[in-house]
């Protein structure tokens, strides 16, 4: 379904913005279980197909480092000096449990979308 | 790379500064890879171009390194700062009010008067600016109100069973026909007695003059409830129930003060206070002393059932509360 209208251009916006912050929480996790800097984990995860940008990504990073769940240090070996970041022991138990309420959360959705596409079913 | 760099300066003066250095070299070293990692073919200007346009202004990038938002008054403090600016506004206006009318009893030019307002703005400007800056220092330091960190439902408070809102413009007219009764008196204070606008003619009135200070009282306690319930917002039992009291003793007050006055008027040979209406005309044309007292007794007798109106009304939604209790 193609949007043409402005206003509900912008609602979908911004819903759609709200539905990926929540998402990307997610996704950065669930690859700092080995070290990675910046820019590699935005290339890894847009090669799975969810782009974001690095004015996004670097301030979730250090929101999730001040929170406990990752931790950090610089590397300046390479061409460049880059911070690496990796999950640490709270950020594994913290990933394991979101992935688990990923799941519910999903088989719920399919579970409430097969219920929207047959209105009738459970009523007499 | 010029355009880089001057992207991550614009970047890091809208940074906190103690994570400035640190923010700006991941930023610096991610957008470098990231240039790198551009489509070759493209000039390094347009790629870098892109880049930046990508990211966003850099307002906007440095923004969301503030995970709490970036408020002068943040939410958990508004309601509060809110509440407190109502009161500061209201408190001030009454008090610079009061102090104005009386200043302009002892100078009433125009230069006065443009002083008188010029006082009011600067003096509300500054009160209103302090409560911001101390709320501002609130926010600084991330002061969360009690309400906000912990919250009990039984907290709550009771249902109002009346629960009416307050009308704000009759307590605002309410607190400034009391001004202005403020200064009639304060005026008659000083000269003790009436005269015309004009300043002719000189009217004593031996009652108000005894019972000046009882008229302040019941004047002031009027000016005192209307700032509370403009304060609170809502009528509740306790404010109700003051009203009642205020108006009752507005009651017993013109009553008291019309009997003081019949009882001089009787020593003076004037009748009562429907004869004494007769009166008015010839005294007015004698200019007679005792058209203080005559049309003062007239003013009272008008204004009775008027304040005694109000105490009805005010009884009736005292008992009308009472009863959904």
């Amino acid at each position: 379904m193609i949007i043409d209208d402005q206003s509900q251009a912008d609602a979908y916006d911004k819903i759609s913005q709200e539905l990926r912050r929540g998402v990307l929480i997610l996704a950065a996790l669930s690859q700092l279980q080995v070290e990675t800097h910046g820019y590699a984990l935005i290339s890894t995860l847009a090669e799975h197909g969810l782009v974001i940008d690095q004015g996004t990504l670097y301030p979730l990073l250090r929101r999730l480092e001040s929170q406990g769940l990752l931790q950090s240090q610089w590397n300046t070996a390479g061409a460049r000096p880059r911070r690496y970041y990796v999950l640490t022991p709270s950020g594994v138990t913290v990933l394991q449990t979101l992935q688990q309420d990923w799941q519910r959360l999903t088989a719920v959705m399919q579970r409430l979308f097969a219920n929207q596409e047959e209105p009738n079913h459970g009523v007499d | 790379m010029e355009l880089i760099e001057r992207y991550l300066q614009a970047i890091g003066r809208a940074l906190p500064p103690t994570q400035r250095g640190d923010i700006l070299s991941e930023l610096r070293s991610s957008l470098y890879d990231a240039l790198d990692g551009a489509d070759q073919e493209t000039g390094v200007e347009a790629r870098a171009v892109a880049l930046i346009k990508q990211m966003g202004p850099p307002q906007q990038v440095a923004a969301a390194y503030y995970p709490a938002g970036q408020y002068l008054i943040g939410p958990a403090l508004y309601p509060i700062f809110r509440m407190v600016i109502g009161i500061v506004f209201t408190v001030v206006i009454a008090l610079q009010l009061l102090g104005v009318s009386m200043a302009l009893l002892f100078d009433s030019s125009t230069a006065a008067l443009v002083d008188s307002t010029y006082d009011v703005i600067t003096s509300l400007t500054m009160a209103l600016g302090l409560v911001v800056l101390i709320f501002w220092a609130l926010q600084r330091l991330e002061v969360q109100p009690e309400a906000a960190t912990t919250f009990n439902p039984y907290d709550l408070p009771a249902l109002e069973a009346d629960g009416e809102a307050v009308s704000r413009g009759n307590h605002i007219f309410s607190i400034l026909v009391n001004v202005v009764l403020f200064v009639i008196l304060a005026r008659f204070a000083q000269q003790g007695g009436f005269t015309w606008i004009d300043g002719s003619g000189f009217f004593e009135n031996v009652v108000i003059s005894r019972y000046l200070p009882l008229i302040v009282l019941a004047s002031l306690a009027e000016i005192v409830l209307d700032i509370v319930l403009m304060w609170q917002g809502r009528w509740q039992l306790a404010t109700r129930f003051a009203n009642v009291l205020v108006n009752v003793g507005s009651v017993v007050l013109v009553i008291f003060l019309l009997w003081q006055h019949d009882l001089w008027l009787a020593t003076q040979g004037i009748g009562g206070i429907l004869t004494g209406f007769g009166d008015i005309p010839t005294l007015l044309r004698t200019q007679s002393p005792l058209l203080g007292m005559v049309v003062i007794r007239a003013i009272l007798v008008f204004s009775l059932p008027v304040v005694a109106v109000e105490a009805i009304t005010a009884l009736y939604h005292y008992w009308r509360l009472l009863r959904s209790r």
